[in-house]
């Protein structure tokens, strides 16, 4: 810790007494009044906050993927356009590589039993869909069984997210009647037990991208049966 | 990641998560020590990172700093108003053990830290007495206010505060040299 400006000690107990949240709220409501206003205060705080840290025990835990749903959910299922769209768009090109080449078949042959289900919801949109899946041959059914299908001009696309550090990749449209059955790529079978499914609403045709551009509109964790 | 996820690019958001949430989990579960909670506050933090990641460098916080404040202030906010709730029902609620705090050692930091700097405080610490010492992890690492602090150590609370402001002195004094 470098030594900072002219600020007396008082100020500099206060600043630690900020950092650690040991002051009351108008107390520390004033302190960041002041912050706002004295560069010197604003240093001392860094400089402990900065120090603090280094008490951080290495105690990391990795979160349950139904937090980063819910994350995306609440941040992005809102129908209303998107203010940071452009910036989302420059972010499709890194997310192309993780595309995974699916077979989408609809109503083709007869799905196997299946060992584990998911339920897809969200608290933004009326869409409500049910999944089930045969881990033994990766065939995964859906139903819609709330909400409707895409506005006109768009389409609904399907997604897993394997881990919550994986980027999503796409498991096709859900465009036509009420369901859907999609046979998961080999590769991605391991990952489908806790994964998350989730559907987004797209342009007609699915995410030019291979990404998701649009709102979440349902999301869900896939658990055993 | 941070000035991307800033500038509205949800991939870097994505990136940001996979590298930090499971730091923020742990800061997220040792404040509040309950699972349900813990998620949480852990999905509050991750919106609030997206929605005030253009304002990070305000308080000239480092970009691991600034995101582990993030998620125990929004812990210790947690867990102070569901706290009230309790005392509400029951006043004599225990403020938690301290068996917990044991010294967490050396060991290997996930986050990018320099050891020396990370070894620097822990040694600084180290020179306080051990109940002083003690005070100081508790108010950091669970966020115990200066009531629970005057209470876990029996004493009133004025001498508390002026106890760790003073300790808070001796550290800085230490860590100065």
């Amino acid at each position: 810790m470098s030594p900072t400006g002219d600020i007396g000690d008082d100020d500099r107990a206060l600043a630690a007494e900020y950092a650690l949240g040991l002051l009351d709220p108008t107390e520390a409501r004033a302190f960041e009044a002041r912050m706002a206003q004295e560069p010197a205060l604003r240093e001392a705080y860094a400089e402990w906050a900065e120090a603090f840290i280094r008490m951080e025990p290495d105690d990391s835990v990795s979160p349950p993927p139904g937090v980063w749903a819910g994350v995306q959910a609440r941040l992005f299922a809102d129908p209303r356009p998107r203010r940071r769209w452009l910036g989302w768009v420059t972010a499709l090109g890194l997310a192309a590589a993780v595309v995974a080449f699916v077979a989408v078949q609809t109503g083709m042959f007869q799905p196997s039993e299946p060992d584990f289900r998911a339920e897809l919801t969200s608290d933004a949109s009326p869409l409500r869909i049910v999944a089930t899946y045969a881990s033994a041959e990766g065939t995964l059914n859906l139903t819609r069984v709330g909400g409707t299908g895409p506005a006109a001009g768009r389409s609904h696309e399907l997604w897993v997210i394997p881990t919550p550090d994986a980027a999503p990749v796409s498991l096709g449209l859900l465009d036509a009647g009420e369901g859907l059955t999609v046979t998961v790529p080999e590769p991605l079978r391991g990952a489908m037990p806790g994964a998350t499914l989730a559907v987004s609403d797209e342009p007609e045709g699915g995410a030019p991208g291979g990404a998701p551009t649009g709102a979440i509109l349902a999301a869900g964790t896939v658990s055993e049966l | 990641m941070l000035a991307r996820t800033a500038m509205g690019d949800r991939a870097a958001f994505g990136d940001l998560y996979a590298a930090t949430s499971a730091k923020l989990f742990g800061v997220c579960l040792r404040v509040l020590r309950d699972r349900d909670r813990a998620e949480e506050v852990l999905q509050d933090v991750y919106v609030r990172i997206w929605n005030r990641a253009d304002r990070y460098r305000v308080n000239g916080l480092s970009p691991m700093t600034w995101l582990i404040t993030v998620a125990r202030n929004l812990a210790i906010d947690r867990l102070r108003s569901d706290r009230a709730a309790a005392r509400r029902i029951e006043p004599d609620a225990p403020v938690g053990d301290t068996e917990t705090l044991a010294d967490p050692g050396p060991g290997p930091e996930a986050q990018a830290m320099a050891a020396d700097e990370r070894a620097a405080v822990l040694e600084c610490l180290g020179q306080l007495e051990p109940d002083r010492e003690q005070a100081v992890r508790r108010a950091y690492l669970l966020g115990d206010s200066y009531a629970e602090l005057a209470s876990a150590f029996d004493v009133p609370l004025n001498t508390m505060r002026t106890w760790l402001r003073r300790s808070l002195m001796k550290l800085r004094e230490c860590l100065a040299q």
